[in-house]
C-alpha cells in the first residue's frame, strides 16, 4: 500500500504539490488524472523516489520511498520520454534491468516482444514513438516490482495496444498482485484501464474514488417528454449534475442510484426513454461538481 | 534494510564499465598515442635523439606539458561523461528511480572511473618505457619517472574531483565546463590582481613578481618543481581532490532532481559566483583601463563600470539561459560595481599608502639593503644560487638609525616624484631595496629610487658598518667554500690576464689578507675609485660549478700582497675599456 500525508512540493514560488493525502490500495490499476500542470508527474516522480518531498511523508509498505533501495525495489517507474541507452537493443535494455531488479522477467520479456512484434536486436533509436513506448512498459512490467508507476505513455498508443496492456496488467494483478498507477491527463484513454481514480488540481487531490462506485452513484440518460411541462417536475426531483437538450430529446447527468432514478420518472409519460453509459469525463465532472468545482472552466479532453 | 534488499544498493562495477565504453575507448586511444606511438616514431625518425637519456626523461616526466594537459583534460571528461545524465530530466528520471542509494551510486562511479584511468595509464606507462629500453635508454626502474606517473595520477583525480563538484552543483554541462575553468583558475585570477597591485599601484613594490604556486590549480602543483616531480604538489593535489570529492558527494546527496536542466542548482551558489566574478572583473576592468589611459582614476572608473556590468549581466543571462534575464537583481549588479570600483581606489589608496610608508625606529627591528645592479659577486645560500636581495634578507642586519630612515624616507619621495614625473624618470637615481625587519616578526620590502646626492649624504656611514658588509660580501659566511677546499680554484684577474691556481689553502690566506683590506670599504672608495682587478674563488659543490668575486683596489695592500707572493699578481695595466665598473657606486663623473 502507497500511503502519502500532508505532500508539499514547490518547485521555488510554484507550488507543486499542495497538502496532498492520498491512499493507493494493492492489486489495482490506479489512474492519477488532471489538467496539464495539476502536479500529476511530480507525484509520480516522488512516489518513485525521484523527488523529494519538501514536507509531508510518502511510505510504500511502510517504508519511506526516498533514496530508500528497500523501497525502491519495490516499484518500476516509467517515464513520459522514456529513456534507453544509447544505440542500445531491446535485449540490451532487458540486461540492464535484470542488473537492477533481480527478479526481472526475462523469458517473458522475450515471448512479449515477440507477441508485440518488437525485435529484441534492433536499435531502439529507430524504434517508432508507439514502439518505444510499448517497449519501456514491458520492461517496466518484466522488472517484476510489486508497483509499476507510468506516467503519460498511453498517450499516443492506439486502441488496440491500450487494451493488449490492459490485458496485461490484468494478469500481473491476477498473478502477482501487480498495483499499477497511470498518469494521464486524458481521460479517455484511461477509463478503459484504470479501476480506481484519482484527480489532481493545481497540486490538490479533487477526489479519489473506485470507478465502479462512481458509476453506480451517477447515471446518464436521455428521455422525450410527451408533455413538456414535466420536465421541471422532472428537474426538482432529480439532483441534476448536466443537463442538455437538443429539440424535444433532454440528456440529463444525475446523482443517484438507478433505480432512484428510474422511480423518478416512473409516472411521467415518455415518448423516449433510456439509461446510457457514462464516461469518465461525465463522471469527472459531476463527481468533480460534487466537491465545490466549477468543472467547465477547467480545460479537459 | 534486508540482505536481499542491501545487495540492490550496489551498483556493479561491469555494468557501469560498459555504459562507459566511449571515454574509455578515447582514453585508451590518447594513451596509446602518448605511449606507443609517439615513442616509436620518436625512434624511427630521429635515432640519434632515442638514444638520449634527457630527451626521454623530459618525455615521460612533468617536464612534458603536453601530456599533462592531456591527462588534466581526460580527468574533466571522465568526471563530466560520469555525472551527465543528472543533467538530463529523462536520465534523472531513469536513474534516479533505480533503487540504488546516491551514495553507492557515486561511491561507485568514482571507483570505476579512478580505476579506469589508474591501471591502463599505468600500463601504457610500462608500454612506454619497454619501447624506449629497446632503444638503449633503459628507464624502467627509474625512480624520476614513476615519480611523474604518480604525480600524473594525482592531477588526473584532481581535475576529476574538481570537475565532479562542477557538474554536481549545476544542471547543464557546458555550465559545468565554466564551473571547472572557475574552479581551477580563479587563484590565478585573484593572483593576477594581487600582482597588479604592485605592478599598476605601487611604484615601491619592486619587479618581484608576488605570485606563489596556486594550491588549486592542478597543472601548478604539477610543475612547481620542473622535471622533478613535486611530492608537495602529490600532496596538495590530493588534499584537492578529496576536498572536492567530498563537496561533490555532499552536493550530490542535496541535489534536488527537478533542477536538471537548470544552470546552477544551488541559488547560494549564483549569488557567491556572482560576487566573486563580478567584483574581479570590474576590479581588473579598472585596473586594465587605468593603465591603458596612464593611470586615470576616471579610465578605471569607466573600466570597471563597463566590465563590471557586462560581466553581471552574462551571469544572469548565464542563470536563466534566457537573454532577457540581463536585467535580474540589477540591484544586485550595480552594488557589486560600486563594490569594484571600491576595491580599485582602495587599490590605488593602497598604493599610495604603501609607498609612502616609512617605518618608524620603534617599529624596527633591523634593516637589510640590497642593489640589483650593484653586486661584485654571486651569492649563494645553501645549494642554491641566489640574488643580493636574497642573501641579505639572511645575513645584513643593519641597526634601524635615524640615517638610515633618513635615506628611506628620502628615496620614497623621490621615487613617487620620479615615477609620476616620466621626464626625470630614473635620471640621476639608482635602485636600492630595503627589507625592513620588523619587530612583530614581519618582513616588509620596498623599492625606492634613490639620488646619488642622497646616497653620499646618507648611506656612506651605513656602507662602513660590519653588518652591512657582512651582508655584501660573502666571504663572512664561506662555509660552503670551507668544506670543500679540495676543489678551490683561485684566480686573480685585471682585465689583461687571468692568473689561476689550483689550491685550497690559498684560500684561508686570502681570507685573512682580504677582511683586513676590506674594512676601508666604503661607499666614497667604491664610488671614487675602480678597483684594479678581481679575485675569483670556485669550487665544486653536489657535482656544480661555484664562483664568488671580490673587487681589488690599489690601496688593498694585504690583498695585493698576498697575491704578489703567490704569484697571482699581475703587473698589467688595467685598461679602462676592460674594466667592468658597478653603476650603483660610481658617480656619474668619474
Amino acid at each position: 500500500m502507497i500511503e502519502i500525508d500532508s505532500l508539499n512540493k514547490n518547485y521555488g514560488k510554484v507550488a507543486a504539490i499542495k497538502g496532498l493525502n492520498l491512499t493507493i490500495e494493492e492489486d489495482r490499476v490506479f489512474g492519477l488524472i488532471g489538467t496539464n500542470g495539476a502536479g500529476k508527474s511530480t507525484l509520480l516522480r516522488m512516489l518513485s523516489g525521484i523527488l523529494k518531498a519538501d514536507t509531508g511523508t510518502i511510505l510504500i509498505d511502510g517504508q519511506p520511498v526516498y533514496d530508500n533501495p528497500a523501497a525502491k525495489s519495490n516499484l518500476c517507474f516509467i517515464a513520459d520520454d522514456p529513456y534507453f541507452f544509447p544505440n542500445a537493443n531491446p535485449m540490451t535494455m532487458a540486461k540492464y534491468y535484470q542488473t537492477i531488479y533481480p527478479k526481472f522477467e526475462m523469458d517473458r520479456f522475450k515471448t512479449l516482444l515477440a507477441d508485440f512484434g518488437l525485435d529484441p536486436k534492433r536499435r531502439i533509436s529507430e524504434f517508432s514513438k508507439g514502439m518505444k513506448r510499448q517497449l519501456a512498459i514491458l520492461l517496466g512490467l518484466c522488472a517484476n516490482t510489486k508497483y509499476l508507476l507510468l506516467d503519460e505513455v498511453f498517450d499516443g498508443l492506439d486502441p488496440v495496444m491500450r487494451q493488449s496492456m490492459k490485458s496485461l496488467f490484468a494478469e500481473d494483478m491476477d498473478r502477482r498482485q501487480l498495483t499499477t498507477i497511470i498518469a494521464s491527463h486524458n481521460l479517455r484513454e484511461l477509463e478503459d484501464i484504470c479501476d480506481h481514480i484519482g484527480f489532481l488540481h493545481s497540486g490538490g487531490l479533487l477526489l479519489s474514488e473506485d470507478l465502479a462506485d462512481m458509476k453506480l452513484e451517477i447515471q446518464k440518460l436521455q428521455c422525450v417528454f410527451k408533455n413538456d411541462d414535466d420536465l421541471a417536475e422532472v428537474m426538482e426531483k432529480l439532483h441534476v449534475v448536466d443537463h442538455t437538450t437538443r429539440g424535444r430529446l433532454h440528456t440529463f447527468v444525475v446523482r443517484g442510484e438507478r433505480s432512484e432514478v428510474e422511480a423518478v420518472f416512473d409516472h411521467v409519460p415518455m415518448t423516449f426513454f433510456e439509461v446510457l453509459p457514462l464516461t469518465l469525463e461525465e463522471i469527472f465532472i459531476a463527481e468533480a461538481e460534487a466537491v465545490g468545482y466549477d468543472t467547465r472552466k477547467l480545460i479537459l479532453k | 534494510m534486508t540482505p536481499e534488499n542491501s545487495s540492490l544498493s550496489k551498483l556493479s562495477q561491469i555494468e557501469i564499465t560498459k555504459r562507459r565504453k566511449l571515454p574509455i575507448a578515447i582514453m585508451l586511444v590518447v594513451l596509446a598515442i602518448t605511449y606507443v606511438f609517439i615513442p616509436i616514431l620518436f625512434f624511427l625518425n630521429d635515432p640519434d635523439e632515442a638514444v638520449s637519456v634527457k630527451n626521454y626523461l623530459a618525455y615521460f616526466t612533468n617536464e612534458n606539458a603536453v601530456i599533462s594537459f592531456v591527462i588534466g583534460l581526460i580527468g574533466v571528461y571522465f568526471a563530466a561523461s560520469t555525472f551527465h545524465y543528472l543533467h538530463v530530466p529523462r536520465q534523472v528520471d531513469f536513474y534516479e528511480s533505480q533503487p540504488i542509494t546516491r551514495k553507492s551510486r557515486f561511491n561507485s562511479l568514482v571507483l570505476n572511473n579512478l580505476v579506469s584511468f589508474v591501471v591502463p595509464y599505468v600500463i601504457f606507462v610500462f608500454l612506454g618505457l619497454v619501447i624506449t629500453a629497446t632503444t638503449g635508454v633503459n628507464l624502467i626502474a627509474n625512480g624520476q619517472v614513476w615519480g611523474s606517473t604518480l604525480a600524473y595520477v594525482v592531477v588526473f583525480t584532481a581535475f576529476y574531483a574538481i570537475t565532479s563538484l562542477a557538474m554536481l552543483v549545476t544542471g547543464n554541462t557546458a555550465i559545468a565546463m565554466l564551473g571547472t575553468i572557475f574552479f581551477v583558475t580563479l587563484e590565478w585570477i585573484i593572483m593576477l590582481v594581487v600582482n597588479s597591485f604592485y605592478s599598476e599601484f605601487t611604484f615601491t613594490g619592486g619587479s618581484t613578481a608576488h605570485t606563489w604556486t596556486a594550491f588549486t590549480n592542478p597543472w601548478s602543483q604539477c610543475f612547481s618543481s620542473g622535471s622533478q616531480p613535486s611530492y608537495r604538489g602529490i600532496a596538495v593535489n590530493l588534499l584537492i581532490t578529496l576536498v572536492y570529492l567530498l563537496l561533490a558527494y555532499y552536493a550530490y546527496q542535496h541535489r534536488k532532481n527537478e533542477l536538471a536542466g537548470t544552470a546552477i542548482i544551488y541559488e547560494w551558489i549564483k549569488r557567491a559566483v556572482k560576487v566573486v566574478v563580478v567584483l574581479l572583473a570590474s576590479t581588473i576592468g579598472a585596473v586594465m583601463v587605468y593603465s591603458m589611459t596612464n593611470n586615470s582614476v576616471i579610465g578605471g572608473v569607466l573600466g570597471a563600470i563597463i566590465v563590471g556590468f557586462l560581466m553581471a549581466f552574462i551571469l544572469e543571462i548565464i542563470f536563466k539561459f534566457d537573454i532577457i534575464a540581463w536585467k535580474n537583481h540589477f540591484a544586485e549588479s550595480a552594488i557589486l560595481v560600486v563594490l569594484g570600483i571600491g576595491v580599485f581606489l582602495g587599490l590605488r589608496y593602497g598604493g599610495h599608502q604603501y609607498d609612502t610608508w616609512v617605518p618608524s625606529e620603534d617599529q624596527l627591528a633591523s634593516v637589510a639593503l640590497a642593489t640589483s645592479e650593484g653586486s661584485y659577486s654571486n651569492y649563494y645560500l645553501g645549494n642554491k644560487e641566489t640574488d643580493a636581495e636574497s642573501y641579505a634578507k639572511v645575513y645584513m642586519k643593519l641597526s634601524a638609525s635615524s640615517q638610515l630612515l633618513a635615506l628611506a624616507k628620502k628615496s620614497a619621495e623621490n621615487t613617487i616624484v620620479e615615477r609620476n614625473d616620466y621626464d626625470s624618470y630614473h635620471s640621476g637615481s639608482e635602485m636600492l631595496s630595503f627589507i625592513y625587519r620588523l619587530k612583530n616578526g614581519k618582513t616588509r620590502v620596498r623599492s625606492y629610487y634613490v639620488k646619488r646626492s642622497d646616497l653620499k649624504t646618507y648611506f656612506e656611514g651605513v656602507s662602513q658598518t660590519a653588518a652591512f658588509k657582512k651582508g655584501f660580501f660573502p666571504i663572512y659566511h664561506d662555509a660552503a667554500i670551507q668544506n670543500n677546499l679540495d676543489s678551490v680554484t683561485f684566480s686573480y684577474r685585471n682585465g689583461e690576464q687571468t692568473i689561476q691556481r689550483q689550491n685550497g689553502q690559498l684560500y684561508q690566506e686570502f681570507k685573512q689578507a682580504y677582511l683586513t683590506d676590506l674594512k676601508q670599504w666604503d661607499y666614497n672608495l667604491a664610488s671614487t675609485k675602480k678597483p684594479i682587478g678581481q679575485v675569483d674563488v670556485s669550487w665544486q659543490q653536489n657535482g656544480k660549478k661555484r664562483k664568488v668575486s671580490y673587487p681589488v683596489y690599489a690601496s688593498y695592500t694585504k690583498t695585493v700582497s698576498f697575491l704578489k707572493k703567490n704569484k697571482l699578481y699581475s703587473s698589467k695595466a688595467l685598461s679602462v675599456n676592460k674594466q667592468n665598473p658597478i653603476e650603483f657606486y660610481l658617480n656619474q663623473d668619474y
